[in-house]
Order: C-alpha cells, then structure tokens, then sequence
C-alpha cells in the first residue's frame, strides 16, 4: 500500500451549470495539500482547463462544509467544498 | 414567532397552510399576507416549457431561515411559512409560497414583499428554464437586485 503522509480526501460539490459543465453532483478527491491551489490544480487535471475555468469565475462562490466563505481556508480529510454559481429562487 | 420552511418536490395547498395557520393563532393575530410563485410560461420572446430547480441540502434551509430572521428584525410578526419546492415543474405549477401572519396588516404585507425579494437573490436555489430554443440557467435579474436595494435603501 501507498504511503501518502500528506494527502487529504475531501468531497467536491457541483451545483447550476457547474454540475452540468463538470457532468457530476459530487465527487471525491485527493489533495496533496488542502490549499485552493492544489485544489484547482486537481480540479485542472480531471475535468480539463475548460472546466477548471468556470469554476474558477470570480462569480463562483466557495462553500466548505456549507458555510460561504470569502477566503477558502485551509482544507482537512472530510471537507465538503461547493462550487455555486449565482443563485436564484422564488 | 413560529417559522416554517419546507424545501420539498410536493406540491403544496396555500387553503391548507392557512387553514393550519388559523388554527395555530387563532385570534392572536390581525392580518395575514401570503404569496404564491407560478411557473410563468413566457420569458422574453420564447416559450418556457419548464424550470427545473436544483438545491443544496441542508444549506438552502439554512439560507431561507437568515432571510426570515432579517424579515423578523425589521417588523414585529407572528408566524411565516416558506415553501419552495425543487426538481421538473411544468410551466403552470406553484413554485413558492409565503404566508406571513402579523398583528396589523402593515408588517404582514411588508415582511411578505420583502421575504420574497431575498428569495430571488439570497436563497441557495439554481433554476434552468427548458424553453423550445434549449435549455439556460437563470440568474437573478438586476430588477431583482434593485429591489435588495431598494429594501436598503
């Protein structure tokens, strides 16, 4: 077995478009650091640069673990970050 | 005050929700203001067949309770239903429904207005519009976002 001292597991959520663009609710990932970068970075990698750009919109608000957050903080193993475009309801 | 918030795919009656209500209060209350959302057929030029509504669990519920916890800073209220519901909705079907219940009529039409105007800008929903020329996610409108305004004004 691997070792991989350092690596973090968290669950990515896709919501509006971005669930379309990405062609997936939910999905988990690794992480060689729970750092916006290494998250985009991966993010980069599995859904293409495409992709990685619209999630990457100034529009695109981050959520972890349901809260809103202005500034992605750190992630640990059992994050759940969303991805959510504008929302609208009513 | 009692708050109720449903995120459901149902269908709901707004006789029933009042009925309950009256049951709830009784003659505590003055006035109560409510509202219903249809699915509108018709966006600009093109035939909206359905919306699909998607939302986020848990955090939805949550973003519907701060707009209702502001609405009850700003006016003094009794009770307040919000229920919006989720998945295919034909162009025709409810979509939301308000009910605020109030001592005098003022706070209750007020707080009813003002829930709803949160609702299109604040409330974790997306909504995509199956029209004949394809499908599109809609946003808020900036009529929608001057009306948030206007509220702060």
């Amino acid at each position: 077995m691997t070792e991989d001292i350092g690596m973090i597991s968290i669950t990515v959520r896709f919501f509006g478009s971005l669930r379309d663009a990405t062609g997936l609710g939910e999905c988990s990932l690794r992480l060689e650091a729970g750092t916006l970068e290494a998250l985009m970075q991966t993010l980069s990698d599995r859904f293409g640069e495409a992709v990685s750009q619209k999630l990457g919109d100034p529009r695109v608000r981050l959520a972890v673990n349901q809260s809103l957050q202005e500034m992605l903080p750190i992630l640990a193993s059992g994050d759940e970050v969303a991805f959510m475009p504008p929302v609208t309801g009513g | 005050m009692n708050c109720t918030i449903r995120v459901e795919h149902d269908d709901f009656s707004g006789a029933d929700e009042y009925a309950a209500l009256r049951h709830r209060l009784g003659g505590r209350m003055g006035a109560v203001a409510s509202f219903v959302g249809l699915v509108r057929g018709q966006a600009e030029d093109d035939q909206v067949k359905s919306l699909f509504l998607e939302h986020y669990p848990g955090m939805t519920e949550r973003s519907i309770a701060a707009i209702v916890a502001d609405a009850e800073q700003r006016w003094s209220l009794l009770d307040v239903v919000v229920i919006h519901r989720v998945g295919d909705l034909a162009a025709g079907e409810q979509i939301v429904f308000v009910q605020v219940a109030s001592e005098h009529r003022g706070e209750a039409f007020a707080a009813c207005e003002f829930i709803m105007d949160y609702l299109k800008t604040r409330a974790v929903f997306w909504k995509r519009e199956q029209r004949r020329e394809g499908d599109r996610w809609v946003e808020a409108t900036e009529r929608d976002h001057q009306r948030i305004s206007d509220w702060n004004g």
